[in-house]
């Protein structure tokens, strides 16, 4: 399962800009995860990629199986195969974002399939701990779209 | 690059060992694949042999492989140009084929038209009646006021059968009034959907005979196998060879003339397998497939001919043409030459754990003259969900007779561990007396005495393996 979606996100994001090394960027995130790096830059010639990020709200990466709520969090996934949608409409502010509490039942996000837009809401009140899938992205049944923690 | 490919991009809509069977094809033929699948099949076979692969549903059929909104969501986002249904599941819904269609995607199989009449036993029947070919005796569109007058006048043995549907599900046999009187008042049978049954006289001593048929749009069509597939259990075909033995060349000539004169008649321009029940020198239409079907592999073991591939090209509407120098049928005109059998391995279902096993180890036939279609591998799971049918063995000898020994050698290779299957019958069945002088009915293997001491074996095996994962979780 894991493999295919890893092979539908990295599909779309070879569509959209096909500069990104993406296999190297790859490469690299899995690199800091396994030392617990906060900081990598690798120069090649007159190509430079620089990765950072801060341990702050660093969340270790899930492996199947440890998703849902064993680990603390809720998964939302995705109700159907179609395009993920963060706002209403194009040019809007994202629907929720990271660190938002939302209630249960509250439009999280939207995923177009048909030409209809079904609406992606909240299983529970609480808090967006992560965005999982990115804006125009082709999700396909159970993707998980974002991670919440619950509040009681 | 394969030029000659009618499309770049197909989404299967289907699993198991089909699903790998249309994607080989495909991947001969440079075209990408897109495989769906349902949460339960995350870890299925055919997910990884594609190209591309997409979570469709739940597991339950109805959310995932039936389920046509999210099949056609998946084949427009990923492009797909056509869908191959397989078997099962949407080959034969005309509805999914014109919803494909107002997308501008193709339907690997029949136009939606002559699907909708082919896929309807009741209609196809009145088809054969009006281009004289000979059917059972059988009813007229039944409801609760008619049924029994209908009944009468066919006699008794007689079948209740769905007007749509295969595999021989919701079939009950009736052989007197008072049965048919206990099954109508029979509260698990709903009489409100009677008119999705007709009845048809039950033969007593018959061999199921079929005729593989490709045909194009532009009325070219050709009879490229005949099959014997009389070797049922619980109405479901278990082997199947070809050519059918003691099929004599007037009997066989009749088949293939009925069966162009229907695929005409019923505007079937794709590849299709028309159905009879033959007893003495009586032949009766039953049915029309107009899809792949399990036992296809058996032609194209006599034959040469890649079915599939000729299936996707009649769908783009290209001419039929087995001129080409690849294909053995055109050397050997008559297929005479040489014999496949195929013998299905099914898994036997485990109601209590609620699914049918965990592969542990597998050993696969091989050898000349073998070929073995599954989608199993070492520790993959089986879910009960679907078609108990795991892999195919295919045997191919010069005779019966060599194919039949190299049936029982490649059956006797199979080791499949952790599931309970049926090996053991289909050894039975091959190495029997009867088997082996055809003198098999339709009937034969239902009353064939199974319990070989192996399969008792067998038996007491899996129960040791199921107590060893108890301990261990």
């Amino acid at each position: 399962m894991k493999k295919s979606k890893k092979k539908l996100r990295l599909k779309f994001l070879r569509k959209r800009s096909s500069a990104v090394p993406i296999d190297e960027l790859g490469k690299l995130v899995e690199l800091m995860d396994e030392r617990m790096l906060t900081e990598v830059s690798i120069q090649e010639g007159s190509k430079k990629i620089a990765v950072k990020r801060s341990l702050h709200n660093y969340i270790p990466p899930l492996r199947e199986g440890e998703r849902g709520e064993e680990n603390g969090f809720i998964a939302v996934e995705s109700p159907t195969v179609g395009i993920f949608y963060r706002a209403q409409a194009p040019g809007k502010p994202p629907l929720v974002d990271v660190g938002q509490i939302v209630e249960k039942g509250e439009v999280m996000a939207l995923v177009e399939a048909l030409k209809v837009m079904n609406e992606v809401r909240a299983p529970v009140t609480g808090k967006v701990v992560s965005v999982e899938a990115e804006d125009g992205e082709l999700v396909d049944y159970g993707r998980v779209l974002f991670l919440m923690e619950e509040i009681e | 690059m394969n030029e000659n490919s009618p499309y770049k991009r197909i989404l299967v809509a289907n699993r198991g060992e089909i699903a790998l069977r249309i994607i080989r094809t495909c991947r001969e033929n440079d075209i990408e694949t897109i495989a769906v699948y349902s949460r339960e099949d995350s870890g299925s076979a055919h997910v990884e042999f594609a190209d591309n692969a997409c979570c469709i549903g739940e597991g339950h059929p109805s959310a995932s492989y039936m389920n046509i909104p999210s099949i056609i969501s998946a084949a427009l986002l990923f492009g797909a140009e056509a869908v191959h249904p397989g078997y099962g599941f949407l080959a034969e819904d005309d509805r999914f084929a014109k919803i494909l269609r107002a997308h501008g995607i193709s339907f690997i199989g029949p136009e939606a038209d002559a699907l909708l009449l082919a896929k309807d036993k009741l209609i196809s029947r009145k088809t054969a009646l009006s281009v004289n070919v000979p059917v059972l005796p059988g009813s007229e569109e039944i409801s609760a006021s008619n049924f029994l007058d209908e009944a009468e006048k066919i006699g008794y043995p007689l079948v209740i059968k769905p007007r749509v549907g295969g595999a021989g599900r919701g079939i009950i046999e009736v052989w007197s009034k008072e049965e048919l009187l206990s099954v109508l008042t029979n509260p698990a049978f709903d009489t409100d959907v009677l008119g999705s049954y007709y009845l048809e006289r039950k033969l007593g001593k018959a061999r199921h005979i079929e005729a593989q048929v490709l045909a194009d749009r532009f009325g070219v069509a050709k009879v490229i196998g005949i099959r014997d597939c009389s070797i049922q259990k619980g109405r479901q075909k278990i082997i199947e060879e070809s050519p059918p033995a003691h099929l004599g060349k007037t009997m066989r000539k009749r088949i293939e003339d009925a069966s162009l004169e229907l695929c005409s008649s019923m505007g079937l321009s794709t590849a299709v397998t028309f159905e009879f029940l033959v007893s003495g020198n009586d032949f009766f239409f039953i049915e029309v497939n107009p899809r792949i079907q399990v036992e296809h592999t058996v032609t194209e073991m006599l034959t040469g001919i890649d079915i599939v591939w000729e299936q996707i090209k009649l769908s783009a509407g290209e001419r039929l043409d087995l001129a080409g120098e690849e294909y053995l049928y055109d050397k050997r005109q008559n297929y005479d030459d040489g014999h496949a059998i195929q013998a299905r391995i099914y898994v036997e279902p485990d109601f209590s754990s609620g699914s049918c096993g965990l592969i542990g180890s597998l050993r696969i036939p091989g050898g000349p003259g073998v070929r073995f279609d599954t989608h199993l591998y070492p520790g993959c799971a089986v879910p009960y969900l679907y078609d108990p049918l795991v892999a195919k063995v295919i045997a191919w000898g010069s005779n019966r007779v060599e194919a039949i020994r190299r049936m029982r050698r490649a059956l006797e290779e199979v080791r499949i561990e952790g599931v309970m299957t049926n090996i053991e019958v289909l050894k039975g069945i091959v190495e029997s007396k009867e088997f082996r002088h055809a003198k098999h009915d339709i009937g034969f293997a239902e009353e064939f005495n199974f319990c070989s001491k192996e399969a008792g074996e067998q038996k007491e095996a899996i129960k040791g393996m199921k107590a060893c994962e108890m301990f261990s979780v």
